[in-house]
């Protein structure tokens, strides 16, 4: 043992998902040819003007609303000056001494304890555009630049790679469920900077440093944990840590300084005399306040102490907002809870995850899931062939009632008319029908499956298997 | 506060903003600097205690716009005033970082 501990203090990037960019209406969007979402603003071009996205103002507050933040009344931009062709400015229009929330923080839980992670800030800024270096030149796709992005500053209270990852997907649970970001980490729409010092138990903090740009939950625990063997290391051999900017390379797994960074922290902040400061009132952050949807957590408790699921259930329909609120659509429709959580963990994830690894598509609403597992109910149909109506629902409006009949799926519970069917199938095969009354219980299975053949499977099984027994014993 | 203009402060602040300058350049742009301190120490003469603090001239707050798409501008026509480009990008000279 060492004796070290670490000490992590993380920077979270967070894109907000509004229509817009901040400073300008260019389309906020993932996945475009590109340079197609860029104007003169965003490109950078002298004497342009940029006006702000009332809308990042509102997601921003809204999320320092979630984690319980102070909400700052006066909020001003200011510039962050450097040379960097991710930004065609010069500088990233950021919040340096007024940002738009203060304090926070979020509780996670790490080995069966409840830790609470203490945010320093949460500010609004520009993001930067996408750089791809070839060997010929680099090329720049400002498509991202300017994208809204919340920027989050915990206080160094994490001491371990499992508190930070813990961290990092709290905190994008809490802004999914708000609603004001998406975060996923494969369109970089979360990123995070590690901060990171060794020290003994009862000495000052050590010599930090920051490792830039992570892009995944996985980078970011690999990052520190080779960044705490590093640095042990270093100080265990007599070492000084240097402070210093690192990258992280996920192909090697190994962490290394970035040269020539020296002077990177002389940013020459300055006012942006182009943006006029934003006043909040009283009632505008009470107003955004009372916009903000259940989280993820309040919705576990509601479902494990109301609605008596259990805890795994309420972990995994909170998985993701849209699961969480289709969960309490259907049971708002009137679906019994257990029922539509099973159904909901089994189908609804299963089909919705072949959508897309980061998150999941919901493609039914709470009133068709209600309606679909009543007819389960009520026997009109069976539950492999629900699988069909939900497919054929899947991102429509269509009712469930309506794909049964267009499928021919609705089962057959007409007593009379089934027992006139096993009367015939009976009469025609009187050598298994004599086995039966010899006491040949097997042959009962003979008898249901020729009548599923003869209905194509829309027989009730249960009111099939009881005739077929009648029927015979007569 | 005073601010004694360095040949260092010169140098780093050449660096910052890329640029290279001759021996020649540095030397004039130290008296440049020092002139345009000089300049606005007039300020100085000014009694400011009275006056609140303000980051900026104008008493406007809060001018927002709603969160409603424009129409694309054309990539085109940006991309035309780049001194270097390909097809669908602009082309700056190799960084690494």
């Amino acid at each position: 043992m060492s004796g070290y501990v670490p000490t992590i203090g993380l920077e979270v990037h967070c894109e907000l998902k509004t229509e817009t960019k901040l400073f300008c209406s260019c389309r906020n969007k993932f996945g475009s040819e590109p340079n197609t979402n860029t104007c003169p603003v965003c490109a950078g071009h002298p004497g342009v003007l940029p006006v702000l996205n009332r809308k990042a103002v509102e997601y921003t507050v809204r999320a320092g609303c979630a984690i319980g933040c102070k909400i700052s009344r006066y909020s001003k931009w200011d510039r962050k000056n450097y040379f960097y062709p991710d930004l065609p400015k010069a500088w990233q229009t950021s919040q340096y001494d007024l940002p738009l929330c203060t304090g926070g923080e979020v509780k996670i839980t790490v080995g069966g304890e409840e830790k609470t992670v203490r945010l320093n800030r949460i500010h609004l800024e520009e993001d930067a555009g996408k750089l791809v270096h070839g060997a010929g030149g680099t090329a720049v796709d400002y498509n991202r630049c300017g994208v809204p992005l919340m920027e989050c500053v915990t206080e160094p209270d994490m001491h371990s790679a499992d508190e930070a990852v813990a961290f990092l997907e709290e905190l994008a649970s809490v802004f999914r469920f708000a609603g004001v970001s998406d975060c996923r980490m494969q369109e970089g729409s979360i990123r995070a900077d590690v901060n990171l010092s060794m020290s003994r138990p009862g000495e000052p903090l050590g010599t930090r440093t920051e490792t830039k740009n992570l892009n995944s939950f996985r980078s970011v625990r690999r990052a520190i944990e080779a960044e705490i063997r590093r640095q042990t290391e270093v100080l265990e051999s007599g070492g000084k840590v240097v402070q210093e900017t690192r990258r992280f390379d996920d192909a090697t797994g190994e962490g290394y300084g970035m040269r020539g960074k020296e002077d990177a922290q002389d940013y020459r902040y300055f006012p942006e005399p182009d943006l006029m400061p934003v006043v909040l009132s009283d009632d505008d952050v009470g107003r955004i306040r009372a916009s903000l949807p259940e989280l993820a957590r309040d919705r576990r408790k509601r479902y494990t102490e109301r609605l008596g699921l259990p805890a795994y259930d309420a972990e995994q329909l909170t998985c993701d907002p849209a699961v969480a609120e289709l969960f309490d659509g259907a049971v708002n429709a009137g679906a019994n809870a257990k029922k539509a959580a099973n159904y909901v963990m089994s189908e609804i994830m299963r089909k919705g995850k072949t959508a897309g690894e980061d998150g999941i598509i919901v493609g039914i609403s709470g009133t068709q899931l209600a309606e679909l597992l009543a007819l389960v109910d009520k026997g009109e149909i069976n539950l492999v062939s629900s699988r069909d109506v939900l497919d054929r629902i899947w991102l429509t409006d269509e009712t469930p009632s309506a794909a049964v009949d267009a499928l021919g799926l609705r089962q057959n519970n007409d007593e009379g008319e089934i027992e006139k069917l096993v009367r015939d199938i009976v009469a025609a095969n009187p050598g298994p029908a004599d086995d039966f009354r010899k006491g040949n219980e097997k042959v009962l299975s003979f008898f249901v499956g020729q009548l599923m053949k003869a209905t194509k499977g829309k027989t009730n099984p249960k009111i099939a298997g009881e005739l077929v027994r009648k029927v015979l014993s007569e | 506060m005073e601010t004694k203009i360095t040949k260092e402060i010169i140098a780093h602040t050449a660096k910052l903003s890329r640029l290279e300058l001759t021996e020649e350049e540095e030397k004039g742009m130290e008296k440049h600097f020092a002139s345009v301190l000089g300049w606005v120490k007039t300020l100085d003469a000014f009694d400011a205690s009275s006056v609140p603090a303000t980051a900026h001239i104008s008493d406007a707050v809060n001018v927002l716009r709603d969160d409603v798409p424009g129409e694309p501008f054309g990539r085109e026509k940006l991309l035309s005033c780049a001194p270097e480009r390909s097809e669908d990008s602009y082309i700056v000279p190799r960084v690494v970082e």
